[in-house]
């Protein structure tokens, strides 16, 4: 069932696309813009996994240069916030991180 | 030469000076101002502005205003503006010098009349923007720093070879349309490496990730833009360019849907994007031009945005995997909307700046006859999407944890720290070119180096990109699973010059052990030990010992024929190969990075001495 809604959005948008294009005609065909979103997602869904499969490796392919899993030197020196409702994104005037 | 004195580079080149030495205080304040007094410069420039000098013979433009050197000069003083306000609290002193001294160089790239004073500046351009990296001081900065200088320092070997081979062969030093001869194709050899062209981009993705925060978004600027420029002043209309750019824009956005690191994510999709540039520029026709610059300048203030949203988000967590994300969105809520407002741009949304920008370069492929060119293009835009609008917003903000808690608790897994005012104000600012440049695209169309005979908002065009971007997104959800970010490392072709070499180098230590020691000039050879009972064995030979094996005591011993040592050798250079292609942990990359520097810098000095040979 939850795969089956946003197939049938899918057909929605698609079959509106349609209908669209079919007063507006400006497309080559009805539903090419349409068209070009399906098949450009599903092309770059197979090629990046293909890809993958090809050239990936372990993140620690190269030992010394290993991500690490927090950026220690590129975060902020500030404490974090404190827990309260203004919550982390309001701006601050804290020099985070000041090195020069 | 009075108008000198309004040449844009110079107040970048005096905040640098400025910026290193002063205090702090100072420093900051400079780095903001270099921008906003080279923005008044510029508004006191006319196209046709031309100012020479005489030096060692040659007579160099340092100076020369025209209609497509000024886009570049206004976005350049803004990017900087941004940037520099960005990284008005985390930048050191010599980060900030390095960055200042880059713009200069950029703008002297984009104002250089001539390829002496091209060259000049072009160097100073790969050595500050390699400072850039450096200065993070911590990450892998070191060695993609170096590796970056070292291609950088060959592209502009490479550079000078075509120039002074191009001066031999025609006696002009003009950097204007060149064609493609012999000559010229060095010099369209090093603009196509500084503009990331694979399969010479790989120092791309190497190395902005590699940056500080502010260091990434300076970098994202000027180096590969200043390369499109250059393309555009001197290879207009140059077929192989198409070509490449197809090839960029497709092999990027690839790479970018694969990527786990949110800035390599986005540095693969500055080599997509400057793909609509480079095929624009290969077309070659006016509307084709006027793309690519339009597409450079939108680019550049989107592209800074992206770059500003994930930084800021790298500075309050300390997070930029991906895969490790997630639960962000209601502490970051701000920089998410800013975020998005980039993402929206470079997806060509309409009403933002993208949309005005990016469909010039694919209309202008469409009136050229170039169907599948078109086509390829607008696939690539929906990959665009895919990532850095809808995957990597999704994941890094959202992810498993959704929304994530409101505000900081102990049991929060990512503790979020505050981003800075001057953050949000560069990020704001971004947002606002951004979405005034989508509204009202006419001021950018005036600047452009051709008229423009182009209206973005007919209501086919904007329906037709709609229904586009709508059935990406219902389809990103339909595969949401097959777009989760996967905690690897996709090989690029850097791995030329990261992997092999080290791997060659562990082989021939590895082979250095295998061969046994021997004396130079010597067979090592067995001789008969001495008997077990203690009993002293004659000699094999007399008068040799050196290069002498004794066999374990008791053992029947023979001396060893030459063709034996050669199997030895033999089994040596088996194991040799056998160990290229198994070692997984080689030298460190830094001395395999040196290795291949020496060799590169080598091949570029022969180039050059070969194209001094009349």
């Amino acid at each position: 069932v939850t795969r089956r809604r946003p197939l049938l959005l899918v057909a929605a948008a698609f079959a509106a696309g349609v209908a669209i294009d079919l007063v507006v005609r400006y497309s080559p065909f009805p539903g090419y813009g349409a068209m070009i979103g399906i098949a450009g997602t599903l092309l770059i869904a197979v090629a990046s996994s293909g890809l993958t499969r090809l050239a990936g490796r372990p993140e620690d392919h190269y030992p010394a240069e290993t991500p690490r899993e927090v950026e220690e030197d590129l975060r902020s020196s500030s404490p974090p916030h404190a827990a309260g409702p203004a919550s982390a994104d309001r701006p601050s005037t804290a020099r985070g991180g000041s090195r020069g | 030469v009075a108008e000198l004195v309004f040449h844009p580079l110079l107040p970048f080149l005096a905040a640098a000076g400025i910026a290193w030495f002063a205090p702090r205080a100072v420093g900051r304040a400079v780095t903001v101002l270099a921008p906003l007094v080279a923005l008044v410069q510029l508004s006191q420039l006319d196209a046709g502005t031309i100012v020479t000098t005489d030096y060692l013979g040659f007579e160099l433009t340092v100076l020369r205003v025209d209609a497509l050197a000024l886009p570049f000069g206004w976005v350049f003083a803004v990017a900087a503006l941004l940037a520099a306000t960005f990284g008005l609290t985390t930048m050191s002193a010599h980060e900030r010098a390095a960055a200042l001294t880059y713009v200069a160089a950029a703008m002297g790239v984009v104002f250089a009349g001539d390829l002496m004073t091209l060259f000049i500046w072009w160097e100073l351009k790969a050595i500050a923007s390699s400072f850039v990296v450096l200065q993070r001081r911590g990450g892998v900065s070191n060695p993609a720093g170096t590796r970056y200088l070292f291609v950088h320092l060959v592209g502009g070997k490479v550079l000078l070879a075509g120039v002074l081979w191009h001066l031999a062969t025609t006696g002009s030093l003009a950097f204007d349309t060149l064609g493609l001869t012999g000559p010229t194709s060095l010099i369209l050899l090093a603009f196509l490496l500084s503009a990331a062209v694979p399969p010479l981009h790989a120092w791309l993705p190497d190395a902005y990730p590699a940056a500080s925060v502010a260091g990434t978004v300076f970098l994202s600027a000027f180096t590969t833009k200043a390369a499109v420029y250059a393309l555009a002043r001197a290879f207009p209309g140059t077929e192989l360019l198409i070509g490449l750019g197809v090839v960029m824009a497709v092999y990027g956005v690839l790479y970018a849907m694969v990527q786990n690191d949110t800035r390599r994510l986005l540095a693969y999709h500055i080599v997509s994007q400057v793909g609509f540039m480079v095929t624009g520029i290969g077309i070659g026709t006016e509307a084709a031009i006027n793309g690519a610059v339009a597409h450079a300048v939108a680019h550049i203030i989107y592209k800074g945005l992206l770059l500003m949203g994930v930084g800021a988000v790298l500075h309050a967590t300390g997070y930029s995997k991906i895969s490790a994300m997630g639960g962000l969105a209601n502490r970051l809520r701000a920089v998410l909307v800013l975020y998005l407002v980039g993402a929206v741009s470079i997806s060509s949304v309409p009403l933002f700046s993208g949309f005005t920008t990016k469909e010039l370069v694919t209309d202008a492929a469409s009136l050229a006859g170039l169907g599948t060119v078109m086509l390829l293009l607008k696939l690539v835009s929906v990959g665009t999407f895919l990532s850095t609008g809808l995957k990597l917003p999704y994941t890094a903000w959202f992810g498993s944890e959704g929304a994530g808690p409101r505000h900081n608790t102990p049991a929060a897994r990512i503790q979020v720290r505050p981003v800075p005012t001057t953050m949000y104000l560069a990020m704001g600012a971004a947002a606002l070119i951004n979405l005034a440049i989508g509204l009202a695209p006419g001021p950018l169309y005036d600047l452009l180096p051709y008229p423009v005979e182009y209206d973005p908002y007919t209501l086919g065009k904007v329906l037709e990109k709609t229904q586009t971007l709508v059935l990406t997104g219902l389809v990103f959800w339909v595969l949401l699973d097959r777009f989760a970010a996967k905690p690897k490392l996709v090989l690029d072709l850097d791995v030329l010059y990261r992997d092999l070499p080290g791997r060659f180098v562990a082989a021939w230590r590895d082979r250095r052990k295998t061969v046994p020691v021997a004396t130079p000039g010597t067979s090592p050879r067995v001789v008969a030990a001495p008997p077990a009972d203690g009993a002293e064995a004659p000699a094999a030979t007399a008068g040799v010992s050196a290069g002498v094996v004794r066999a374990p005591a008791g053992t029947a011993t023979m001396e060893r024929a030459p063709v034996a040592d050669r199997a030895t050798r033999s089994r040596a250079s088996l194991t040799t190969l056998r160990t290229l292609f198994q070692v997984r942990e080689g030298i460190p990359p830094v001395p395999g990075t040196w290795l291949l520097g020496a060799v590169v810098l080598l091949t570029g000095t022969l180039v050059l001495l070969v194209s001094l040979v009349p």
